[in-house]
């Protein structure tokens, strides 16, 4: 168990590695400087007493940027590998294929919350300089979010076995950016729909990745909103568990069988 | 010819050609303005404009119920809640738990995002979305009812630095909308709620009313009810400055556009209009005389 860690540990950190090799990262300090320039132009408006404008753009700001870290990120690792053969030498070790799988995921998670740290740093910068008040759920934003790019990782990596890896971002980002769409369209249509047509929106809710219940964003940006309940914490976290085990198993299943 | 003459020359070409623009866009692009805050017009460039606009006009009622997202209900939810008035009524983009079919992802839902049965009723402060009808105005300055509502936003607070914003603000978008009937009204209700400046008022709805008759058949909902509402605080506005003959005026005029008005002529009626020398008690308000 133990060794399995450390290969765990070692495969993300090459993960890690790369992508500061890459200058993966120079891109994240780069969107990060213009939160900043974006929030010194927003003192051109006064926004004294606007804190929900400004909350609700950081929030907004951190959580496309975090996202298009995470799905860039995740679906790319796999098929690079393939295509420089760097893998080979990697299988050559004593590790399984699944290993190297949830080894890569963990490198993607943990560079996506690198980036996110580093976004939601710059970002608490540019609050503070407009003197917004953080409250209790700020952090709790800030946990879910981090549960919510884990899964997006894991989605990512799933579809980046299946496809190549501009089709796997671009699926990803439909998913991510568009899941919430169709599940609000589901929920607004469900009683106007025949007995059949309920039954394929409740297959649909069953299989959709729910992103969008890891974004507290709403609630954080606005005013006087309590801290989330803990059983709903720990849903998430059962969720992620779950729903992520489940993407994996599906990855696996894939490149298990693929001949390389 | 030495290597850096064809970039200097190609970003000289480019340079040209963008200080032009100015003269370009409007013959290439001219503004049209929108019939309604949610409609768009036929340019591709100007859709993508007045949607982000109309967007960021409707997500300011999602700042004014402290996040809270709402959307207008179905003829059957209208029906199932009593409201058959034909008018839109609005509900929870998110359902309450006995209309989600989603099981604990709604309880879910409902928990981590701004939602509540009770406090969905709650409005926030309105000076809240100053900076989104800043950023619509800025998207699509024929967005006029962005100019006038920022204004009014921007006048809430009744002290004369936020009068004189609103003003500013007012004339930086009849700079850019000098045909509208709905600035130059708003304009002078300022100076008659602010600055009880009657005779200043005048002009601004004098001018709205000569905009409005130029542009009678082409005016959108919106700005006829803003061209009927000119007409109206015109009519106030001479009664209140003793001027009459004017007011008889500006009454017949306005009922050959609005025959059905019963405000106008009810302004005029001599029981109602005040003698000059009327001092009203202490305690009744003032605001409207």
């Amino acid at each position: 168990m133990f060794a399995r860690v450390k290969t765990y540990k070692a495969l993300a950190r090459g993960v890690v590695l790369e992508s500061i090799r890459r200058k993966d990262l120079w891109v994240v300090a780069i969107l990060g400087f213009l939160i900043l320039i974006g929030s010194g132009a927003l003192g051109f408006f006064g926004v004294d007493g606007m804190q929900v404008f400004v909350k609700d753009l950081a929030v907004t700001v951190l959580g496309a940027f975090s996202t298009i870290v995470a799905v860039m990120t995740s679906t790319r690792l796999l098929p690079e590998e393939i295509k420089q053969r760097t893998l080979y030498p990697l299988l050559a070790r004593p590790i399984s294929r699944l290993d190297l799988l949830i080894g890569k995921l963990a490198g993607a998670i943990a560079v996506t919350w690198l980036a996110f740290f580093l976004l939601a740093s710059l970002t608490s910068v540019a609050l503070l300089s407009f003197h917004v008040r953080f409250e209790a759920i700020m952090v709790q934003y800030m946990v879910a979010k981090m549960m919510g790019l884990a899964l997006m990782c894991a989605f990512g990596v799933m579809l980046s076995v299946y496809m190549t890896p501009s089709a796997a971002a671009t699926t990803a980002f439909v998913f991510t950016f568009g899941s919430s769409i169709l599940i609000r369209a589901m929920t607004s249509a469900y009683e106007v729909a025949s007995p059949g047509m309920q039954f394929v929106f409740k297959f649909i809710n069953a299989i959709l990745p729910q992103f969008t219940l890891f974004d507290m964003g709403g609630r954080a940006a606005n005013v006087g909103w309590d801290p989330v309940p803990m059983w709903v914490m720990a849903f998430l976290l059962v969720y992620l568990v779950i729903y992520g085990s489940g993407l994996v198993t599906i990855a696996w299943t894939r490149f298990n069988r693929r001949a390389l | 010819m030495k290597i850096w003459y064809a970039p200097f020359a190609a970003v000289s070409l480019m340079a040209a050609i963008g200080w032009s623009t100015d003269e370009v866009t409007p013959k290439v692009n001219p503004p049209i303005r929108r019939e309604r805050s949610d409609a768009g017009d036929s340019s591709l460039g100007s859709q993508i404009q007045t949607s982000a606009s109309g967007w960021l006009w409707a997500y300011t009622e999602v700042y004014l119920a402290n996040g809270i997202k709402m959307r207008r209900m179905t003829q059957k939810e209208a029906a199932e809640n009593g409201f058959n008035d034909g008018r839109d009524h609005g509900t929870t983009v998110i359902p309450p738990p006995a209309k989600d079919f989603r099981g604990i992802f709604g309880d879910v839902d409902r928990s981590v995002n701004a939602w509540n049965a009770v406090q969905r009723f709650k409005q926030n402060d309105p000076r809240q979305c100053l900076p989104l009808f800043r950023l619509m105005t800025w998207l699509d300055p024929n967005f006029v009812e962005a100019w006038t509502n920022g204004a009014m936003v921007i006048a809430m607070d009744r002290t004369e630095k936020a009068n004189q914003m609103a003003m500013e603000f007012l004339r930086e978008g009849y700079k850019r909308n000098p045909d509208c009937v709905d600035i130059p009204t708003t304009f002078g209700m300022l100076e008659i709620t602010r600055h009880r400046d009657f005779d200043k008022s005048i002009g601004f709805f004098q001018k709205a009313v000569e905009n409005g008759q130029r542009r009678f058949d082409a005016l959108s909902e919106n700005e006829k009810q803003a061209f009927l509402s000119a007409y109206r605080w015109l009519t106030l506005a001479y009664r209140n400055t003793g001027r009459l003959k004017q007011m008889n005026q500006a009454i017949r005029e306005g009922l050959t556009y609005f025959p059905d008005d019963q405000v106008m002529p009810g302004t005029g009626r001599p029981s109602i209009v005040p003698p000059a020398s009327y001092q009203p008690p202490i305690g009744v308000t003032t605001r409207a005389l």
